[in-house]
């Protein structure tokens, strides 16, 4: 898909071991991680964005945050001047979602398959009324 | 065209989706209603499936990542029109004149209605939303693998723009899902090294 380097998220061994390499940690996740860890992998000036909504607080050390000049921030969607920058961008650079296709009246079945969670990525449903 | 969509929409937190007909009624002066080729699943349509966030309204249609064909758009419609090709994602309808949908911010406007809160969503034949959330598509995409773009897609794109992320950056994903495989192909194509973080092994 394009990544450099793949790293096991909960081995803190392998997190500590990226302290102050990242400009931006992005997290898609919904589950607690040892975020401590993540926020000492910042760069200089780098953030911590949230865009998976985690159930419990997460932790700032505030001297994680003051030395370094990093942040925690978070975003939901965009506005649609950014969508249509991102379908543009993903019409040129040839990036597409993987997916997993359902006709809609298998609604159910195709949502059982996405709480499994073994769904790669995500699935689509196609209409067929 | 009559004001009745077919939908798959659950009456109780968690219940199973059926066939049901609802009416929507006169279309509204700003909206088009789009004819739904397809539409992805987000985690979050089963977040409001459950009611996890307390703010799901039964029948619920979940749906909102919708790509379709608009085939009716209100008087005030502006930029779309009918036959034109478009998505749409998690927000339906902005105020248009607040400082944040001036600025170009419509995602911070406080009169935002959500396409699945309080409305019926993509898993429709039908659904509508403000003409300015019908976003076009580009004649290239595959529009059978563009839907999940306009909510899992954008959700992790807006952060590259907003952070000013540089092809310089070295880019750190966690969770590689629906939104993080996604997620690393804009970096990598943004041109900056990539890390995955995953607890898949």
């Amino acid at each position: 898909m394009g990544a450099d380097y793949v790293v096991d998220s909960r081995s803190d061994d392998a997190i500590t071991a990226l302290a102050g390499k990242f400009d931006m940690i992005l997290s898609t996740v919904n589950v607690d991680l040892n975020w401590p860890l993540y926020i000492n992998a910042l760069a200089p000036k780098g953030r911590l964005h949230l865009v998976g909504a985690t159930l419990n607080p997460i932790p700032i050390v505030s001297f994680q945050v003051i030395m370094g000049q990093k942040g925690v921030t978070g975003t939901a969607t965009g506005s649609p001047a950014v969508v249509a920058k991102m379908l543009e961008f993903c019409d040129r650079h040839g990036i597409e979602t993987i997916t997993e296709k359902y006709p809609m009246s298998r609604i159910n079945e195709a949502i059982e398959r996405l709480e499994s969670g073994k769904a790669r990525y995500r699935i689509v449903l196609e209409n067929d009324f | 065209m009559g004001n009745k969509i077919k939908a798959y929409a659950a009456a109780e937190p968690g219940e199973k989706f059926e066939l049901t007909e609802f009416d929507l009624g006169p279309l509204g002066a700003e909206e088009v209603e789009i004819k739904v080729e397809s539409c992805g699943i987000c985690h979050s349509d089963l977040s409001m499936h459950k009611n996890d966030w307390g703010m799901t309204e039964y029948p619920f249609v979940g749906g909102h990542e919708v790509v379709g064909t608009i085939v009716a758009a209100g008087n005030s419609v502006k930029g779309v029109g009918v036959g034109d090709r478009v998505g749409l994602g998690w927000n339906a309808s902005t105020c248009g004149s607040c400082p944040q949908c001036i600025a170009g911010n419509q995602i911070d406007c406080p009169s935002l209605i959500g396409t699945i809160v309080g409305r019926h969503g993509g898993f429709a034949d039908r659904v509508r939303c403000n003409w300015d959330w019908a976003v076009k598509l580009p004649e290239d995409l595959d529009p059978s693998k563009t839907g999940p773009l306009f909510c899992g897609g954008i959700t992790v794109f807006n952060p590259f723009v907003q952070l000013d992320i540089k092809p310089t950056d070295k880019v750190g994903v966690i969770g590689i899902g629906g939104l993080g495989h996604l997620a690393i192909q804009f970096a990598d194509k943004w041109g900056c090294e990539v890390t995955a973080f995953t607890s898949d092994s």
